[in-house]
């Protein structure tokens, strides 16, 4: 087992150096040149930059040589510096990418982990009755319920949830995570965060719901298909003891599965719903940068993604074995 | 069964904590604990030196002062100075020197404190002056443009040879020096000549004596500060140098030559007609015998000879090396004394004397030349405690200073004195500069502050300076000033920590409680808490409804307008004035580079389309390449906008196609294309990421429709990269929008020499290199327009001048004015008492401006 | 006596009345399939939703040709302003709320009418034909990107999967490059480095596509893997190994079959998220250009313009009704194909 694991985490470098390769070129293929957004803002201003200005700039950026050679040396120097632990300066925040990441990150974890729960909670359950009862009615209405919430695109439902709830009804605080107008104790605080954070956990959970439930309910009627399930019903045990002890565990094995992709997930930042409702996560300040060619950032952000993506498939394989005795590990 | 219960339970658990959150209806009842301003997304960047975003801008403007600020009166912009003004300065004037030099007197306030309770003195002002001025400054600030004098010296850290002839020590003493330097020369040669036999010394000659020569101290002097380091090496180099500017003056010469004999009472001599004698002559090689007149005497307007004295010279380049070999072989100390070559070696050798000295003077380490002559403050110089009249006032200069830098006797006042070179109506505008705190934004600086030493706290031309000190962590995330609010967290603490300043999308401000220092006329900030709440601009109007938000500045599109029509009852008010800027519509002359067929695309744009996009009222059509909100706008007689700017397009009084098309027609004969021709394949740009939703949308799309029935082919498209392809000159046709200065100079946009990326998109290079005559001809009338505007301060003539100047931009089809929108602000004025706003807002202030004076509704 | 040959003969009769193998229906295993597939009245109901979905966008404007994709309703409207104006006369002021007729080119914003089923939405465009037309493009693409993905990931998992090895290895580290590759900052990058470029904006959404298929394949083709790595080592594996089968025959008639289940499943939640990949490209920005129809950019109007939200649900309610139906539809049917083609069903 140790020597997998030392065998991947070896892989799991070089990947990330592809990885790193592949995002620095393409960043650097990108016509956003974050100077010259800075030196046509400065002119819209009506005030002119002088060339001696413009050279001390790509020179202070570090973006001025866009040949091949210079694009070499650039992605060099960055990974230079990644072996010294420094992820560079933001151009746009001007502090540390990591620094940057770190407060950002969160706001995005907390509703990503508690979406999560959630849909675990709510999803595992709804697939193991749509299974167990499966054709009759209630196989039916969960289906097509869950079914409505996985076939919306997320801004459509969370725009139209944020018109309902917060606008209509006024249940609800329409965007931002806190409400500046008052001053509140901390317990007052922690209620303002959950009723802002509210529609948007609700809008991701209801959207995920769906493809949870479907895996499960899959995988249940799959496994209560199967031989062993049959032989426990034909020695008497009864049906509450057949689902919740042989028959959940053996669902465990795609579950496991797609925790793997859970991984960079809860850490991303739901780009979308985080713009349709203002919340401060890294998801929104990553789309920003990307839009303005702030390359460290990107840089720092999509590789510490990528990490995360290998780790967690790391994790995954790793699980495989644990969970299914059937599966040899090389 | 189990997990229904605990879903259930956990459900009602959520919908408790946000029953505890605050239910919206309690609040409304009461007043809101804090003032809730919209803001854009923010960057992070709060620095008053080097924020870019304009939100980043006005969160850091919360808490500082100018030194100017400005007010709009009678359609007019004025500077705002004085007790009643949030700025620092008292008071002003410009006055006009005898050398065509204008000098700037600035009064400052005395007792000023910013939020920390340290005084704001002339030590911050010189601080932010010289940050703003130094080489390695790289923020959006413009004050470098300016023509301040000894600006380029300080910057550069050389002395060109065009400063101005101080008379004082310095240059007097190197040019001394330079003249012993120049004397070497000339006695070497005489020495040598008078040995030769032949009174003339050939260049190999020269070559050898030099060779063997050793230099004097005095020559060495001039040069270096190292004198083992000058070596009879650089006496050739001066010997070459000399030669060569020799041979370009003979250049010159040669070419003035024809010329100047021409009103000559002796010019219609036959030889006068060739330009080779006229040369010769002119350098005397050619033998005078006058005839005589009726009293014996000389007649100095007959010859009776003339003799060439020179042989086998045929074209110019001979003339020139005969004249040239001559001189240097028999007259070389004349060249060196009474040739124009002189006067120029004689400048190079001072200036650079003058380094030397300067050098010598200086200590280890220290700046050649330490501060710009022009920014003076008169109460750190022998003016201190002396009478200054400005603007009829006469004020005390400071004769004293204590040690945090305050004027010792409060009725003396500290003095700045700013000197630029030339008339420049836009200077007082770049010196309206924010005055940071030194000691929070120069904190750790390695060089303190002794301004009568010339040490300002800023070291020079370092990037680490720059970075570290000025852009530390806490200088980026927590801004501090003698502005009305200062910085504080959701806690409203006195001393936040950095971070806690901006969080969860909200910046938090407490009132400044120092703010009153800054004049007689200013009060502290009524509100105590002011926040700012970062909501996109589609949520913007939602946010203001459902009062999470007091004011909003949401974009003007006709859906927003409406709603906040419709909001009115609710006790929302709509403020709107004027944008400063106006919408239009390029065209690039290189890529399009024949002026009927840019007139023609011009012609087929029907411009009232764009007021489709917007509401009735709140946009307007713009016929000149200017904002209606300039002074500059032609208006005639009563004031009102001349809509008719008089030139062949069809877009002044109702759009009719078919007029139009007859026009475009037209143009295209002109031109000599006809359907079908591969150069009427032209790419319409509108500048964002959405084609649809722009407001030439529709005159884009009919203008297609127009020309592809002319036998065009046209493609509309969007493009979010528009902006830096504009600048790079690589669109063809585009809309975009300015925004314009305070002040209508056109130099930076329009003018030929102009060094700004502008000019790159209407394709001024290629019209320079390769235009036709009618369009240079255009381009210089233009550029000597817009400098006659920019060397005067009178609005009359300058007015004048501009409209001159904008008809011809139309003649040479680069721009279409397209439109004038105005701004949208909005507030709630159950919250914000609607007396406290000013209603009456211009296109250069926002209702925000005196945000002091605004206090709660009761 | 006469009882015994009775019996017999009862016996006979029996045998020669209802043999028992004419008794037997044969049914072939398709048939199996989708008499399976009919059982279940969700199934059923997706059919006919895709089914309907398809003919709408493709036969649909062929029918119904009163209004082009982009052609614009130019009948012109009239548009009713409302603004105060304070006029002072003699010295006192009147506010006076004055309404002005404004005559606008394009009959924007109609409502619905017999000449517009749908109305127009704000460019002036039909709202009902552009329904069908941005059909086309949301149904076309995303089949064709479902179709590449699942037959790379297949090939390519099954592979992967059943060597093992240095064939598994190098594999599965191109899948897993890709994977670790986010997908939403990449197609960004991507994207304005392709607007950036000359290519004919209506071709971007498809190159876009081809990216979207070639960062999805891999979860495809570890899923597969996964199940063949345990059903390899099942005991019809054994058995299949022992009679001496060809190795593309066992991977492909013996292993693929079992995991067609999960692969199905996956292939119809994937055409669904691949019209909201479309959707959501277009609320970036990145989709379909205007002026050409899709049903993303049609409903991305929602988040930008509060107005059309609020007043003119008849621009973008159809639409979004029209991606959840394609996207319910597609998940019935899928639904529906592994119940029918589990090998282990009941039934």
């Amino acid at each position: 087992m140790l020597k997998y694991i030392l065998k991947r985490l070896g892989l799991a470098i070089l990947i990330l150096l592809g990885v790193s390769m592949i995002i620095y070129f393409l960043i650097r293929l990108m016509p956003v040149d974050f100077v010259q957004d800075k030196i046509n803002a400065i002119n819209q201003g009506g005030a002119t930059v002088s060339q001696e200005t413009v050279d001390a700039l790509y020179k202070t950026y570090g973006i001025g040589d866009n040949s091949f050679k210079g694009i070499l040396s650039g992605y060099f120097g960055w990974l230079g510096a990644l072996a010294r632990f420094d992820l560079g300066t933001s151009f746009v925040y001007n502090t540390p990418v990591a620094d940057v990441i770190v407060e950002h990150m969160g706001v995005s974890f907390i509703i990503a982990l508690i979406a999560t729960v959630f849909e675990f909670m709510i999803a595992i359950p709804l697939g193991i009755t749509a299974a167990t009862h499966q054709y009759k009615l209630r196989d039916y209405v969960v289906t097509v319920l869950v079914m409505i919430g996985i076939s919306l695109p997320s801004f459509f439902f969370g725009q139209i949830l944020k018109e309902v709830l917060a606008l209509k009804l006024g249940w609800f605080p329409a965007s931002g995570l806190v409400d500046a107008t008052s001053d509140y104790s901390t317990f007052g605080m922690l209620g303002q965060y959950v009723s802002h954070a509210f529609i948007p956990i609700f809008t991701i959970v209801i959207l995920s719901i769906g493809a949870r439930m479907r895996m499960t309910r899959t995988t249940m009627l799959e496994v209560m298909n199967s031989d062993y399930i049959r032989t426990a019903r034909a020695k008497g045990l009864n049906e509450s003891k057949v689902i919740n002890k042989h028959a959940f565990r053996n669902t465990l094995i795609p579950l496991v599965t797609s925790l793997a992709g859970l991984l960079p997930s809860l850490f991303s930042g739901a780009i979308i719903t985080e713009q349709v409702f203002d919340l401060p996560g890294i998801g929104n300040i990553a789309l920003t940068a990307m839009q303005r060619g702030d390359i460290p950032f990107i840089m720092g952000y999509n590789m510490f993604l990528a990490l995360l993506s290998v780790l967690g498939v790391l994790l995954a394989d790793l699980m495989y074995a644990i969970v299914d005795p059937r599966v040899k590990l090389e | 069964m189990k997990r229904v219960l605990s879903l259930i339970l956990c459900l009602a658990m959520c919908l408790s904590f946000a029953a505890c959150g605050g239910s919206k209806d309690e609040k409304t009842a009461q007043k809101p604990d804090a003032l809730v301003i919209m803001t854009d997304q923010l960057d992070g960047l709060f620095n008053p030196f080097f924020s870019t975003s304009a939100a980043d801008g006005t969160i850091v403007s919360m808490t500082q002062i100018g030194m100017l600020s400005s007010t709009f009166e009678n359609g007019e912009v004025k500077v705002a100075y004085g007790d009643n003004e949030a700025v620092v300065v008292k008071d002003y004037d410009i006055v006009t020197n005898a050398d065509d030099s204008v000098t700037y007197n600035f009064v400052l306030k005395n007792g000023i404190l910013f939020s920390d309770g340290h005084p704001l003195t002339m030590e911050d002002v010189l601080f932010n002056l010289y940050v703003y001025l130094d080489p390695v400054y790289t923020g959006s600030n413009t004050l470098y443009s300016t023509k301040i004098k000894g600006l380029t010296e300080y910057r550069t850290q050389t002395i060109s040879s065009e400063t101005g002839s101080g008379d004082d020590l310095i240059t007097s003493q190197a040019t001394s020096r330079a003249e012993a330097r120049l004397f070497e020369l000339i006695n070497l040669y005489t020495s040598l000549r008078k040995n030769s036999s032949t009174s003339e010394v050939s260049y190999d000659e020269m070559v050898d004596a030099i060779n063997a020569w050793s230099v004097s101290s005095g020559y060495k002097s001039a040069i270096s500060n190292n004198p083992s380091d000058v070596t009879s090496a650089n006496l050739k180099a001066d010997y070459d140098y000399a030669l060569k500017l020799f041979k370009e003056e003979l250049n010159s010469d040669y070419a003035n030559a024809k010329e100047s004999y021409v009103d000559e009472p002796y010019s219609n001599y036959p030889e006068f007609k060739d330009e080779i004698f006229c040369f010769m002559y002119s350098e005397g090689f050619v033998s005078v015998k006058y005839a005589k007149d009726e009293n014996g005497k000389d007649d100095k307007t007959k010859f009776e000879s003339l003799t060439k004295n020179y042989s086998n010279v045929n074209n110019k380049e001979e003339a020139i090396n005969y004249v040239y070999n001559s001189k240097i072989q028999s007259s070389l100390d004349e060249i060196l004394t009474m040739w124009a070559t002189a006067t120029t070696l004689l400048n190079e050798y001072t200036a650079k004397a003058k380094e030397v000295i300067l050098k010598e003077n200086s200590k280890d380490g220290e700046l050649l030349i330490s501060n710009i002559e022009g920014i003076v403050s008169l109460g750190h110089t022998d003016k201190a405690g002396s009478k200054i009249t400005v603007n009829g006032t006469e004020y005390t200069v400071a004769s004293g200073h204590n040690s945090d830098g305050t004027v010792t006797n409060a009725d003396e006042y500290d003095v700045l004195q700013i000197t630029i070179e030339g008339v420049d109506p836009k200077a007082i505008w770049n010196f309206a500069i924010p005055v940071a705190p030194q000691h929070y934004y120069g904190e750790g600086s390695k060089v303190g502050v002794d301004i009568a030493n010339n040490k300002f706290g800023v070291e020079y031309a370092s990037f680490d300076f720059m970075a570290d000190i000025v852009q530390s962590v806490r200088n980026i995330k927590l801004p501090m000033g003698a502005g009305s609010y200062k910085a504080t967290d959701s806690s409203n603490n006195d001393n936040p920590d950095q971070n806690a300043f901006y969080t969860n999308n909200v910046v938090y401000f407490k009132a400044n409680t120092n703010f009153n220092t800054v004049g007689a006329g200013i009060e502290n900030a009524k509100i105590d808490k002011v926040r700012y709440q970062i909501v996109s601009s589609n949520n913007a109007i939602d946010a203001l409804e459902k009062e999470t938000v007091h004011y909003i500045s949401p974009s003007l599109t006709s859906n927003n307008y409406d709603r906040l029509s419709s909001l009115k009852d609710k006790g929302m008010v709509t403020l709107t004035t004027d944008q400063l800027g106006y919408g239009y519509i390029g065209v690039n002359a290189k890529k399009i580079n024949n002026i009927y067929l840019r007139k023609a695309i011009m012609c087929a744009m029907n411009t009232s389309l764009a007021l489709d996009y917007y509401r009735a009222g709140t946009a307007d059509r713009v016929f000149w390449p200017m904002s209606k909100v300039s002074w500059a706008y032609p208006k005639d007689g009563n004031g009102d906008f001349i809509d008719d700017n008089g030139k062949d397009y069809p877009q002044i009084g109702t759009w009719s196609n078919d007029t139009a098309k007859a026009l475009i027609t037209k143009y295209m004969q002109q031109a000599g294309v006809s359907a079908g021709d591969s150069k009427l394949k032209v790419t319409f740009t509108i500048a964002g990421s959405n084609l649809q939703d722009h407001p030439t949308y529709k005159v884009f799309r009919d203008a297609e429709a127009l020309l592809e029935s002319l036998g065009w082919d046209i493609e509309v498209v969007c493009d979010i990269q528009a902006l830096t392809k504009i600048n790079t000159g690589s669109l063809a046709v585009w809309a975009a929008a300015w925004s314009s200065a305070l002040d209508p100079d056109l130099y930076q946009v329009y003018h030929k020499n102009s060094s700004a990326t502008s000019t790159k998109a209407w394709g001024y290079d290629f019209i320079k290199a390769s235009g036709t005559s009618e369009e240079l001809a255009i381009l210089d009338e233009l550029s000597q327009l817009i400098e006659d505007a920019r060397s005067t301060n009178d609005t009359a003539v300058r007015s004048e001048l501009y409209e001159e100047a904008m008809g011809l931009i139309l003649d040479l089809a680069v721009e279409l004015p397209v439109y004038q929108r105005d701004v949208l602000y909005a507030y709630n004025s159950n919250v914000i008492a609607s007396d406290s706003i000013p209603s009456d807002i211009n296109p250069y202030s926002s209702p925000l401006d005196r945000i002091w004076e605004i206090s709660f509704a009761s | 006596m006469e009882e015994l040959k009775d019996k017999k003969l009862q016996n006979e009769a029996a045998d020669t009345e209802a043999p028992l193998d004419k008794n037997l229906r044969l049914m072939s295993p398709t048939r199996m399939v989708v008499r399976r597939f009919f059982r279940s009245k969700l199934s059923i109901i997706g059919l006919v939703m895709v089914v309907g979905l398809f003919l709408f966008s493709f036969v649909g404007p062929v029918i119904y040709d009163a209004w082009g994709e982009t052609e614009l309703d130019e009948s012109g409207k009239i548009d009713y302003e409302a603004a105060e104006r304070t006029y002072t006369v003699d010295g006192v002021e009147y506010k006076v709320e004055q309404v002005r007729e404004n005559w606008k080119k394009d009959n924007a914003l109609a409502p619905s009418s017999k000449d517009h089923l749908l109305g127009t939405d704000k460019q002036g465009y039909d709202v009902f034909v552009r329904l069908m037309y941005g059909g086309r493009i949301s149904l076309t693409v995303s089949f064709i990107a479902v179709f590449v993905i699942t037959l790379l990931g297949t090939v390519l998992g099954g592979v992967a999967g059943y060597f093992g090895g240095v064939i598994d290895n190098v594999i599965m580290r191109i899948c897993d490059i890709l994977i670790c590759l986010p997908g939403i900052p990449i197609l960004l990058i991507i994207s304005t480095v392709l607007s950036a470029s000359d290519i004919d904006k209506k071709y971007i959404i498809y190159l876009l596509m081809i990216y979207l298929t070639l960062f999805s394949w891999p979860g495809t083709a570890r899923l597969v893997r996964g199940q063949i790595l345990s059903l390899r080592e099942q005991e019809y594996m054994v058995a299949a190994e022992a009679m001496g089968y060809s190795t593309p025959r066992k991977i492909f008639k013996h292993l693929v079959p079992n995991v067609m289940p999960q692969l199905i499943v996956q292939m119809s939640l994937s055409l669904g998220s691949m019209i909201l990949y479309e959707a959501t490209l277009s609320y970036l920005g990145l989709g379909v250009q205007a002026p050409y129809a899709a049903w993303g950019t049609m409903i991305e109007i929602i988040s930008k313009d509060m107005d059309v939200m609020q007043n003119y649900l008849n621009v973008w309610v159809p639409a979004g009704v029209c991606i959840v139906i394609a996207v319910l539809g597609f998940n019935f049917v899928g639904d529906g194909l592994r119940d029918a083609l589990d090998p282990k069903a009941r039934r």
